[in-house]
């Protein structure tokens, strides 16, 4: 009985927030929708991250480089070739994703805190070769999308930025709930868990980090497509940051990673906060979301293990134990 | 004939840089052997430690050589501060080292933020008279500012391995990084020692800075990011854990780097350390002269 | 009979020290064989090379036939031989179901995820594990750890199963209840089992053989009766004969 309530209550939250945030254009501000559009991408990108940094446990901090990848397949595919973002994009997730799988090779050498540098060096590399082969990418110069239309993802409008970041959240959270119960996201959790039980009960783990690799780097490539959709001009060097690897895993890591709401929970938090403290203190002090990151990262590690969905998972747990 | 002398120039140059990343490297050598944790924000140290130059020789005009006394003081002060926040708390639990990774990468970005705030990104420099001199050795001219940091950088390290082997505080480092349960046994305070030996290592790169920003005109808030790779490659390259190795790998580092830029463009050069430095941590994560570390 | 595991001569060093000295054995379908011998006399590093965690210097492990010498564990698994570990490795943030689901899902029926659930939940029920589904495997206790492992390890489908010192830990009770629970595997379903054990009375009496490993070589093989008499194992591990 007390289960039935639990989960009546929950799909009471979920469908209210779904409607406050379909609704949520047509009387909040541009600016609070634009504040609030960035939270889902973001939202969507940690939650791409945290097919391998949470249910995987690799600490991935090269993501941005998978966002530049997929941004410029699109884009390059759009402007140079006329396809359609709409179609672009999964070309996009496919060329991230293929880069994912060669660091998913990688995961299988290194270990924990190599594994991260191996992917701050990965990035860095990728970032070098998009603005050494400048044929195809415009090399520094990066390349601007001159066209228009819907039909090319492409809007006059907030608005519909925003319905389109807020499908692709809500489609990162589904994605997750379906992935974790899935036969392999529980392979991957085990792999986590443990490399050599899960050897033991049959699962391949070269091939699992592989493609959990290649999956987290896939959508990232997405997310990347929209990004630049939105933003409508792509460089090497405004993609391809350590801070928005960074970003992408403090949002996940503080939102708490392993979870489908994680990201969600953490790019709430952080995504309006840090816009506000720039908006508040200008591009001059640049500096200062750099340095709300650094602090949420440290407080959470050292403090907040699992994040707050963590926090608050332990929370409900202590009115029903022994439950997930 | 002078094509070749010029060559031999930037060579040495690089060689000398080399030594400077060797010193900055020993720092991360350090503080990993001992407590197995990731300092991401070691070339943010270094920055500031060229900050403390900066602002000792234009405000106070005194040598910077004497800086670098001071930016090892100030920095190892720095370090343990940063060690008791972010290390200490999180190094015994399991996947620390991961989340020492985590933390120094949080207390970079505060560094870099901070340095951004008070210092503005507008790259600085000062005059000394050490960078203007300039010596000839065996038909090779280096200013005397590299020459003495180079000196010093390895005079440093022979001066660090002293330590490690005679100083009784320098031989607790050594068997808590050979053996931390073993320490802890015969009664060495392990936490204190790794407070230690993260505030040395962290002096070490403020000790670096000041030495680099005696010939290196370009001290800006984000400098400390291109040391941290290379440093890392530095790192890697000589195994973690090692002393001597450091010297080489810096210089064998250092004087690949320059003849990258000899033969290859600049882009391709910086491709180029990039490749190395994954190659080496795909396929030698020791190092040249570290023991094995990973478990398959 | 048929033979279904034949280790033939293997060898098996780390560094200057010889692990397994030539070491061969062989067991037949649905026999219960014991695996005993002092600590470090090499039975979990056996365990190791024939499940494919080791790789031997020397030797061939041969399954059913089929040479699966430094096959890696996965393989192996689908070869059809599952193991326990020593110490149980749950898989901590997963609950007990999911455990166990992930070895049908993985393991050598490569069962679909409702087909895997249903698995999964007959094994638990066998083990008594079954109202602890849905908890996380880290809350559980060292005796539904080692009962869920071995759930987890039936998952897979296994012809032969490997068991590293199973009861060890458990009070005379759970012991016994265990054991009886192990031996119907072998009687009532067809398995073959090795399983290590320290606990005498545990291994002597539900053994159909014993095999006896002294500093990585063999000492001794033979019925319970026949092993528990012999002087060699006497003076090198038992101390004393053992009522049987």
């Amino acid at each position: 009985m007390g289960l039935e309530l639990k989960f009546t209550k929950k799909l009471i939250i979920a469908a209210l927030l779904l409607i406050i945030g379909a609704i949520f254009p047509l009387f909040a501000d541009e600016f609070l929708v634009s504040i609030l559009m960035q939270a889902y991408l973001w939202a969507f990108l940690a939650m791409s991250w945290d097919v391998i940094g949470g249910y995987g446990g690799q600490f991935s901090l090269g993501h941005a480089a998978f966002l530049a990848l997929g941004a410029y397949t699109s884009t390059i595919l759009l402007q140079g070739y006329n396809v359609s973002p709409w179609v672009g994009m999964w070309a996009a997730g496919v060329v991230a994703g293929a880069a994912g799988a060669l660091v998913g090779i990688a995961s299988l050498r290194l270990k924990g805190p190599f594994f991260a540098l191996g992917t701050i060096a990965f990035a860095e590399l990728v970032k070098l070769l998009l603005l050494y082969f400048k044929g195809i990418t415009g090399g520094p110069l990066g390349i601007l999308i001159t066209k228009s239309g819907p039909e090319n993802m492409l809007f006059e409008t907030q608005t519909p930025y925003y319905y389109l970041m807020f499908v692709l959240m809500l489609a990162g959270i589904l994605f997750l709930k379906w992935f974790e119960s899935s036969r392999f996201g529980i392979g991957l959790v085990a792999v986590r868990e443990d490399e050599e039980a899960a050897e033991g009960v049959g699962i391949n783990v070269y091939r699992t980090k592989v493609i959990g690799a290649a999956i987290s780097a896939f959508l990232t490539g997405i997310g990347g497509t929209i990004y630049a959709q939105w933003i409508h001009f792509i460089r090497p060097d405004i993609l391809v940051k350590l801070e928005y690897s960074t970003q992408i895993a403090a949002i996940d890591v503080v939102g708490g990673a392993g979870s489908p709401y994680g990201g969600l929970i953490g790019a709430l938090i952080l995504v309006p906060l840090s816009l506000y403290l720039n908006a508040l203190f200008g591009g001059m002090i640049a500096g200062l979301s750099l340095i709300l990151y650094g602090v949420v990262l440290l407080i959470v590690v050292v403090m907040i293990p699992g994040g707050i969905y963590g926090l608050l998972r332990r929370r409900l747990r202590r009115k029903l134990p022994d439950q997930r | 004939m002078i094509e070749l002398s010029a060559y031999t120039q930037l060579l040495v140059s690089y060689a000398i840089l080399g030594g400077v990343y060797g010193l900055t490297a020993l720092g991360l050598s350090l503080i990993w052997g001992v407590m197995k944790a990731v300092n991401w924000a070691h070339g943010d140290f270094l920055m500031v430690g060229m900050y403390t130059a900066f602002w000792t020789v234009t405000l106070f005009g005194i040598d910077p050589y004497i800086a670098a006394i001071v930016a090892f003081i100030l920095l190892g002060l720095i370090g343990m501060a940063t060690h008791i926040i972010a290390i200490e708390p999180v190094v015994e639990k399991p996947g620390g080292h991961e989340a020492t990774l985590l933390t120094t990468l949080g207390i970079s970005v505060i560094l870099e933020s901070l340095a951004l705030i008070l210092w503005s990104p507008s790259p600085r420099s000062y005059q000394n008279v050490y960078k203007d001199t300039f010596l000839e050795v065996l038909g090779i001219r280096t200013s005397v500012a590299e020459a003495i940091a180079f000196v010093v950088s390895i005079a440093s390290i022979v001066a660090v391995d002293q330590f490690l082997k005679r100083v009784r505080i320098g031989k607790a480092i050594r068997a808590v990084s050979q053996n931390p349960v073993g320490a802890r046994v015969v009664g060495i305070d392990v936490p204190k020692i790794r407070l230690m030996t993260f505030g040395l290592g962290v002096g070490l790169a403020g000790m670096a800075g000041v030495l680099v920003s005696t010939f290196y005109p370009n001290i800006r808030p984000l400098a400390g990011y291109v040391w941290d790779i290379a440093s890392y490659v530095v790192v890697i390259f000589a195994g973690l854990g090692t002393i001597y190795g450091v010297i080489f790998a810096g210089i064998i580092i250092g004087v690949t780097e320059g003849f990258g830029t000899i033969v290859f463009s600049n882009a391709f050069r910086q491709i180029l350390v990039y490749v190395v430095f994954l190659a080496v941590l795909l396929l030698r994560p020791q190092g040249l002269f570290g023991k094995a570390l990973r478990r398959v | 009979m048929i033979e279904v595991l034949e280790v033939k001569g293997v060898v098996k060093r780390f560094g200057g020290l010889v692990a397994l000295n030539k070491v061969s054995l062989s067991v037949k379908e649905r026999e219960f064989l014991g695996l005993i011998g002092p600590n470090g006399s090499g039975k979990t590093t056996l365990f190791n090379v024939i499940t494919g965690y080791y790789r031997p210097e020397e030797g061939r492990v041969y399954y059913r036939g089929d040479d699966i010498t430094g096959l890696r564990p996965h393989l192996i698994v689908k070869k059809g031989i599952a193991r326990t570990f020593q110490i149980p490795k749950p898989f901590g943030r997963l609950t007990v179901l999911e455990n166990v689901m992930s070895a049908a899902m993985y393991g050598r029926k490569a069962a679909s995820r409702s087909e895997a659930k249903e698995i999964a939940m007959d094994w638990l029920e066998y083990v008594r594990l079954k109202e602890k589904a849905d908890v996380e495997a880290k809350a559980l206790n060292i005796v539904e750890r080692k009962l869920m492992e071995l759930a987890r390890a039936l998952s897979t489908g296994p012809d032969l199963l490997l068991l590293d010192e199973l009861v060890a830990g458990l009070n005379p009770s759970e012991m016994m209840e265990v054991v009886k629970l192990v031996r119907k595997l072998v009687d009532e379903r067809g398995l073959t089992i090795i399983m290590v054990e320290h606990v005498m009375k545990a291994v002597m009496s539900i053994s159909d053989r014993v095999f006896v490993l002294h500093r990585g070589a063999k000492l001794a093989e033979g019925s319970p009766q026949e092993v528990s008499r012999d002087p060699k194992v006497i003076e090198a591990y038992l101390g004393e004969p053992i009522q049987v």
